[in-house]
């Protein structure tokens, strides 16, 4: 029995898929953007729109991902077999062509988009790229790396080895708060999760801002260093045990890459509307050193700086220094290259239009 | 209440004998510069803005908004009785605002609460107390300059007017009448009008306190107290002389003064009346003549539109569209253009969108920004080549939309053709070029600004609502899942798509397009859709029951 292309071709490409899905779509992007108003664009983006299916009352609806992936496959069908390649459809076939590129381009930035923001302090080589939202739990020696685990991996009651020491997660929180322990429950605890502990918040809004952190327990030590404590994001005093000569920490902190060269900021200026305190651009002039080339550049908003795949955008600032959005996308020229062919499919198609009726 | 006077006179520093100044020459006045807001701008347009700020009114008791700068800050003495403040907040139930006047002056909003303390913080709270200081500031602008009264009588005379505060500075600097000038001028920062080498613009306050003088400010300086006596001395060429030392003859100052004068977007509303009445009763009376006048008044407003627009450019030296009251105007000039080309045929096309267009304009009253009109771009906007482009594309698309909304309902309450499906189709895909150009445009700009194309802020899949919307449509109706009617009932829809993706996604505040916040228009928008849908759910109602009927 042969399989049937042909037919599955003509189910999967046929029109009434499109005219069913869009506007489930329109309704994703409606709800997905009023709810961003509520819960934020990080979880709204989790929710509806690069979701496979949305959980409502218990009842499991199309999400954005499984909508989108449908109209590409539909698309893609469409365009491959049921595409008339004649003058006359030359505009709607540009156009087709385009926004499937766009489609896949979108699949590649999911694929392989970095992201996160890089700290330049003046006039100190910088080179780790922090992630906006991921998390480690990570654990040095010395200050030196030893082991890195992404907090999403990291479940409540897992024992985590390969130290001299053993480690027992208590609880995880993906969003914490900190509040003072009760007196009756800080047996056990050691250090600053004797007078604090971690509990449970709603999400921040925005995504970058919410704190997570754990609780974990300690043996395998000396007395004084075995027992209960916790650590969070941006903890100033992460927990500290002594094995011998060697310092270990427990920390939990942003995702981090670390560039294959070094940025260092010479000078950040915000240049503001004459006596006012509104801005009219924020510059950094910066030094970019990657092994023998070192050169310097200028980083504006809406003008990046581009270098060995990555871009380099101006985000923020703290004080004098400057905080730059890294990007690295191997996808990124899909979106130029489908716009092109949309807007000159969109043209065509509006002339042949013109011309066909006269 | 005594009390409360002789603080005020300190506050304000000086007093002086003269009352109105009628005989002064005002017109170029209002070329001088001044630094406001972060731009310079001609004297006129700040003083409008700020009339407006304190009072709500253009003008103030008859007097035109630079009759009132010249007497606030040449006669403050006078000034400070005249009715200013419009008390716009919860008030009303107070005695003091029970009269007819919703303006009250200086003076009585001082004794009010000299008496009533406790209204300091509904002030503070209502943002009134800013409005207040800033007053103060203009009022003390000019007071070194002034002629000082000590103890009910001046302390010396210089040409018959008075002794001023540098005079007595300099001959008796230990005078305790100087101080509270002083303090008062320190704060007084709001009237930068004297160009200065390094600093920009400043005030002439800061030339004193900050030690700012230099050669370069001299002339100014001096001009300005030049101008202050020849107020008081009502020595009209005196006046003349001054302000041509001081006046600033740049074309783009005379743009923005005939722009000021005019009030394009009020005449607008005038004239797009004007049309839409006369074209109505040309079509009902089956007038050619009328309807010929309504065209010519039509194309009259279009080409004041066109004007205005580039009136924009020049005064702003950036593309005419950076803020949502900017979009406003180029959609209500996109639509007066395409309704009245398109309303050849069918004049009832003219009509409706040039009711269209006053409504719009209507609303840009109401989203006008309460500073300056010419406000200054954030940031990340501050780009020529993408204002240029993208916001160009997508408020065309915007304004097609718009129209083929209209078109449509049209349609579908006529009994008659009034725009073929092929027409209708060709307009269809005019709004997707714009649309999807448009949306497209703005992902790449996001691209250069933020790092990516796509990330679902609530601007972005506004416009990107419009695309689907219009796609869907498109091809429901090519496969045959809709019929003619359905489709046009889509199209009709558009409006309230549109209204949503260009001003609901604003009412959101949340995003990375924080310029674009708006307060305050949820009701009308919510009614707009709210109307437009019960329209649509008719017109389909009706074009069934005919069908159903036939």
């Amino acid at each position: 029995m042969v399989f049937p292309f042909k037919k599955l071709g003509s189910v999967l490409g046929a029109p009434a898929i499109l005219f069913y899905t869009l506007p489930m779509l329109i309704v994703i992007l409606v709800v997905g953007t009023i709810a961003q108003k509520s819960i934020g664009l990080h979880a709204a983006l989790e929710t509806y729109f690069y979701s496979w299916v949305i959980w409502k009352f218990f009842v499991p609806l199309p999400g954005g991902l499984l909508v989108m992936s449908a109209i590409t496959i539909n698309l893609t069908f469409k365009f491959l077999l049921h595409s008339r390649w004649v003058r006359s459809k030359m505009g709607t076939n540009l156009i087709h062509l385009g926004i499937l590129i766009l489609m896949l381009g979108g699949l590649g930035t999911i694929i392989f988009k970095q992201d996160g923001v890089i700290v330049l302090p003046p006039h100190a080589p910088a080179q780790i790229m922090q992630a906006y939202v991921k998390t480690d739990f990570v654990v040095l020696k010395n200050q030196e790396y030893l082991r890195r685990i992404a907090f999403d991996d990291i479940k409540t009651g897992q024992n985590i080895d390969g130290f001299p020491f053993d480690i027992k997660i208590i609880k995880t929180c993906l969003s914490c708060g900190i509040e003072l322990r009760p007196e009756n429950d800080r047996m056990g605890w050691v250090g600053a999760a004797q007078s604090m502990m971690l509990v449970d918040t709603t999400a921040h809004l925005k995504a970058e801002e919410t704190m997570q952190g754990l609780s974990f327990e300690v043996s395998n030590l000396d007395n004084a260093q075995n027992g209960k404590y916790l650590t969070f994001e941006s903890f100033p005093k992460p927990p500290q045990f002594q094995v011998g000569q060697d310092i270990y920490e427990i920390k939990v902190e942003r995702h981090r890459t670390r560039l294959p060269f070094t940025l260092t900021l010479n000078q950040f200026r915000a240049a503001y509307y004459p006596g006012t305190m509104k801005a009219k651009d924020y510059i950094s002039d910066v030094t970019v050193s990657d092994g023998d080339m070192v050169f310097d550049a200028v980083i504006t908003m809406n003008e990046p700086l581009r270098h060995s795949g990555y871009t380099f955008y101006q985000s923020s600032f703290i004080g004098e220094s400057s905080v730059l959005a890294v990007v690295k996308n191997r996808a990124s020229l899909f979106p130029y290259i489908s716009s092109l062919i949309v807007a000159l499919g969109l043209f065509i198609h509006l002339i042949l239009l013109v011309r066909q009726r006269r | 209440m005594k009390h409360f006077i002789l603080m005020i006179a300190c506050l304000i520093g000086v007093s002086f004998h003269a009352h109105a100044n009628d005989i002064v020459e005002k017109e170029n006045f209002g070329d001088i510069p001044i630094l406001f807001e972060g731009r310079v701008q001609p004297i006129d347009s700040f003083s409008r803005t700020v009339l407006k700020t304190l009072s709500g009114q253009e003008t103030l008791e008859g007097l035109s908004a630079q009759a009132w700068l010249i007497e606030t800050i040449f006669d403050p003495a006078r000034a400070v009785e005249r009715p200013l403040f419009n008390i716009d907040v919860p008030l009303h139930t107070h005695a003091r605002f029970d009269g007819e006047n919703p303006l009250i002056s200086y003076l009585d909003l001082m004794a009010l609460l000299d008496t009533e303390p406790s209204l300091h913080q509904v002030f503070e709270t209502y943002g009134m107390d800013g409005k207040i200081l800033l007053y103060e500031q203009l009022l003390r602008s000019m007071s070194m300059f002034l002629p000082i009264q000590i103890d009910g009588t001046d302390s010396g005379t210089d040409n018959g007017i008075g002794t001023d505060f540098l005079t007595l500075q300099s001959s008796d600097p230990a005078n305790s009448a100087l101080l509270p000038i002083v303090q008062g001028g320190q704060q007084s920062q709001i009237l930068k009008v004297i160009k200065h080498p390094e600093h920009g613009y400043v005030a002439p306050w800061q030339i004193i306190t900050h030690g700012l003088g230099t050669p370069a400010t001299t002339e100014q300086f001096l001009a300005w107290k030049g101008l202050t006596r020849a107020y008081i001395s009502k020595d009209k060429s005196q006046w003349i002389s001054h302000i041509n030392t001081l006046a600033n003859p740049h074309w783009q100052f005379s743009i923005e003064r005939i722009y000021n004068g005019l009030q394009p977007v009020t005449l607008l509303i005038g004239v797009f009346t004007c049309c839409f009445i006369i074209l109505l009763l040309g079509d009902i009376l089956s007038k050619p003549a009328l309807i010929r006048l309504g065209f010519a008044v039509g194309w009259a407003g279009v080409a004041l539109q066109v004007l205005e627009i580039i009136a924009r450019i020049l005064i702003l030296s950036r593309p005419p569209i950076g803020t949502l009251y900017e979009s406003t105007l180029f959609v209500a000039a996109v639509l007066a253009i395409s309704g009245l080309l398109l309303g050849v045929r069918h004049y009832i096309l003219a009509i409706v969108a040039c009711l269209l267009v006053m409504m719009i304009l209507l609303v840009s009253h109401y989203i006008k920004p309460e500073g300056d009109q010419f406000a200054l771009l954030d940031a990340v906007l501050n780009t020529n080549f993408w204002l240029a482009t993208h916001v160009i594309f997508i408020t065309i698309g915007y304004g097609w939309c718009l129209l083929i909304s209209l078109l449509a309902q049209i349609q579908l309450f006529a009994k008659t053709t009034i725009i073929t499906a092929s027409h209708m189709r060709k307009m269809i895909t005019i709004a997707l070029i714009f649309t999807v150009i448009g949306t497209l445009l703005g992902g790449l700009w996001a691209d250069q600004s933020w790092g990516r194309f796509w990330g679902w802020d609530p601007k972005e899949n506004g416009a990107l609502l419009i695309v689907l919307w219009l796609v869907w449509f498109v091809h429901a109706r090519i496969s045959g899942h809709v019929n003619y009617t359905y489709y046009l009932a889509g199209m009709a829809f558009l409006s309230v798509i549109v209204a949503l993706s260009w001003f609901g996604v604003n009412l959101l505040s949340v995003g990375l397009h924080s310029y674009g916040f708006i307060e305050g228009i949820a009701l009308g928008l919510f009614a707009f859709c709210g109307a437009q849908t019960l329209i649509v759910v008719g017109l389909l109602y009706r074009q069934n029951s005919i069908k159903r009927g036939s």
